[in-house]
C-alpha cells in the first residue's frame, strides 16, 4: 500500500527532524516526482512550522500521537469537544487536504504519520515512558509494550470507534498500525489479543 | 456486569465512580445505623469541616499525580502556611485579609520550590516532597518558635472572626459553595484548557510531548504550583474548622489526600485524573474519619485504617492495570 520509491525510504525512517529536512531538500531535487513531492514538502512544513530551522522545536502530528490517546480517555464525558479537536486538527494538518486530492496526496500523508508514529514509538522505549508508583518505578520491557500496544490502539482505532470518526481517521489509523506492527514481530499478536479483548 | 458497564449513562459518570458513590452512601447508611446519632446535622457539619480542606489538598495533588509526580508535603505545607500566617495575625498584627492572602502566598512559594526542582532541576519528585515536608515542618516550628497559633473566634472582640463566614455562616455550609466553586474551576482546567490537557499529557508520554514542542517543564511546574495554591487555601479552611494548629505535624494528611484521589480514579503512573473521583474519594475518607472518632477509635487508630486504605487502592490501582496489560 502507498509504495514508495527506495530513494525516499530513508527520508521516512530518519524521526530526526533536522536531517529530515536535509534529505528532503536532497530528494526533492533528485528524485523523480511520483507525483507526491509538493504535498511531502507541504506536509513537512504543517508538521513542523519551524521545519527549516537549524533546531526544529515543533512536531504536530507527534503531538496528536500522545493527544489522541488523552481524547479517548476523557471522550466519554466530552464527545464534542473531542470531535471538535480533532477535526480541527485534520483541516490544519493538511490531513483532509491530502486525501482529498487523491493517491498522490494520501500517499505523502501515509508515510508522514508513519514517520510521526515512529517518532512516538521510539519514545516509548525510554526509561521515563509510563513510570508508575508515582514515577518511582520504572515499566519493564513487557509492560512498555503493552502500555504501546494500549496507547497505539487508543490513538486510531479506540479514539475513532468512540467518537465516530472511524473514517474520517481511515488513513491515520491504518499509517499508525502499520508502523506498529513494524516495530517488532510480536506486535501484531499483542495487538490482536487487545482487539478480541476490547470486543 | 458487562451490559451495566455498556450503558451510556454508567460510561458517562464512569464505572468506578459509581461504585465509589455507592461506597460512600453504603458507608453512610451503615454508621447511621450502627452509631446512635449519626444521621443528625451535625455530624453532617462535621463531615463538611474535614472535606474542605481535605478536599483542596486532594484537588491540589491530582493535578501532580496527573503528571506522573508525588507530592508527599502538602499536608505539613498547610500546616506551615496556617501557622506562619496564623502567627502573623496573632503577633504582628497583620489584617486578617493580608494573613489570608499570606498563607496562599506561602503555599505558592512551596509549590514554586516543588515544582523547579522536580521540572527544571529533575529531582525526583518523592525525594523532592519528602524534603519539602521537613521543611515545611521546620519552618512552621521555627517561625512560631515551637508555639501552636490559634486563629481568631467568630466571636473575637478584634472582628479578625469574620474569616470563619467561609467555612460556615449560621447553619449554612457556606464552605461548601467555595468547595464547589473550586472543584468547577479545577474540573475546567483539568479537562477544557490547554494546560491541563499538557498535565495529562506529561502522565501519559513525558518524552513525545517535549519532542513536540510543548515547554513540558513549565506545565510540570505549573501542577506543583497548583498543588501548592491548593495547600495554602486548605490551610485557611484548616483553621476556619478547627481553630489551632500546632507545628511539627501535618503528614497524615498526605496519605488521606493521596487515598482520595487514587481511590476516585487517579491513576498513579500519571496521565488519567479525575476531579470528579478525587471528590467523592474527600466524602468518602472524611465520612471514614468521622465514623471512626464517632466510635471513639483513636487518632492512632484512625491513621492505621487510613494506611491500610491506602495500601489498598493502590493494590487496586496496580492490579487493574495489569489485569489491562
Amino acid at each position: 500500500m502507498y509504495k514508495i520509491s527506495p530513494g525516499w525510504t530513508a527520508y521516512y525512517k530518519e524521526i530526526q527532524p533536522e536531517r529530515r529536512f536535509q534529505l528532503l531538500e536532497t530528494l526533492l531535487a533528485e528524485e523523480a516526482d511520483d507525483g507526491s513531492n509538493d504535498f511531502r514538502k507541504h506536509l513537512y512544513f504543517l508538521r513542523h512550522p519551524d521545519g527549516n530551522a537549524e533546531k526544529v522545536s515543533t512536531d504536530l502530528y507527534l503531538w496528536q500521537c500522545v493527544n489522541f490517546g488523552q481524547i479517548y480517555d476523557t471522550s466519554s464525558v466530552f464527545k464534542k469537544s473531542g470531535r471538535r479537536e480533532i477535526e480541527k486538527f485534520l483541516d490544519d494538518a493538511g490531513y483532509s487536504e491530502a486525501v482529498k486530492a487523491g493517491p498522490d496526496g494520501e500517499r505523502a500523508l501515509y508515510w508522514e504519520i508513519r514517520n510521526a508514529a515512529r517518532r512516538f514509538f521510539k519514545t516509548c522505549t525510554g526509561s521515563d515512558y509510563r513510570r508508575t508508583l508515582f514515577g518511582l518505578l520504572g515499566p519493564g520491557q513487557k509492560d512498555q509494550k503493552q502500555h504501546m500496544t494500549l496507547d497505539t490502539w487508543k490513538m486510531t482505532e479506540g479514539v475513532g470507534k468512540r467518537l465516530g470518526l472511524e473514517e474520517k481517521l481511515a488513513l491515520w489509523t491504518q499509517a499508525v498500525m502499520d508502523e506498529y506492527k513494524d516495530a517488532d514481530p510480536t506486535a501484531s499478536d499483542r495487538m490482536n489479543a487487545l482487539k478480541s479483548k476490547s470486543r | 456486569m458487562k451490559t451495566i458497564k455498556e450503558n451510556a449513562l454508567v460510561k458517562k459518570l464512569g464505572f468506578n465512580r459509581i461504585i465509589l458513590f455507592a461506597i460512600l452512601l453504603l458507608m453512610y447508611v451503615v454508621f447511621s445505623l450502627i452509631i446512635p446519632g449519626f444521621a443528625g446535622m451535625a455530624r453532617i457539619m462535621s463531615i463538611f469541616n474535614y472535606v474542605y480542606f481535605l478536599g483542596f489538598l486532594a484537588l491540589g495533588v491530582t493535578f501532580v499525580i496527573a503528571t506522573g509526580g508525588i507530592d508527599f508535603s502538602i499536608g505539613p505545607v498547610m500546616f506551615c502556611c496556617a501557622l506562619m500566617s496564623g502567627y502573623m495575625l496573632n503577633t504582628y498584627g497583620v489584617p486578617v485579609v493580608i494573613s489570608i492572602l499570606a498563607s496562599i502566598a506561602i503555599g505558592f512559594c512551596f509549590g514554586c520550590f516543588n515544582g523547579s526542582l522536580v521540572a527544571f532541576v529533575g529531582v525526583p519528585p518523592f525525594i523532592v516532597s519528602m524534603a519539602t515536608m521537613n521543611i515545611a515542618k521546620g519552618l512552621g516550628s521555627v517561625f512560631t518558635k515551637t508555639q501552636s497559633v490559634s486563629w481568631p473566634q467568630g466571636n473575637d472582640p478584634s472582628g479578625n472572626g469574620w474569616f470563619r463566614n467561609l467555612v460556615k455562616v449560621g447553619d449554612v455550609p457556606t464552605g461548601l459553595i467555595v468547595f464547589a466553586v473550586a472543584v468547577i474551576i479545577l474540573f475546567i482546567v483539568m479537562n477544557h484548557t490547554k494546560a491541563g490537557r499538557y498535565i495529562l499529557c506529561l502522565g501519559s508520554n513525558k518524552e513525545a510531548v517535549r519532542l513536540s514542542g510543548v515547554d513540558v517543564r513549565k506545565w510540570q511546574m505549573l501542577a506543583y504550583v497548583i498543588c501548592g495554591l491548593m495547600a495554602g487555601i486548605a490551610a485557611i479552611f484548616f483553621v476556619g474548622a478547627y481553630t489551632t494548629v500546632q507545628p511539627g505535624l501535618g503528614d497524615t494528611y498526605n496519605n488521606e489526600a493521596i487515598a482520595s484521589c487514587v481511590m476516585g480514579g487517579t491513576s498513579m503512573a500519571g496521565g488519567l485524573a479525575s476531579i470528579g473521583g478525587t471528590v467523592i474519594g474527600v466524602f468518602v475518607i472524611s465520612l471514614l474519619q468521622e465514623g471512626i472518632m464517632a466510635l471513639r477509635m483513636t487518632k492512632e487508630v484512625q491513621m492505621i485504617i487510613t494506611g491500610l486504605i491506602v495500601i489498598v487502592f493502590v493494590y487496586a490501582d496496580v492490579s487493574a492495570r495489569r489485569r489491562k496489560n
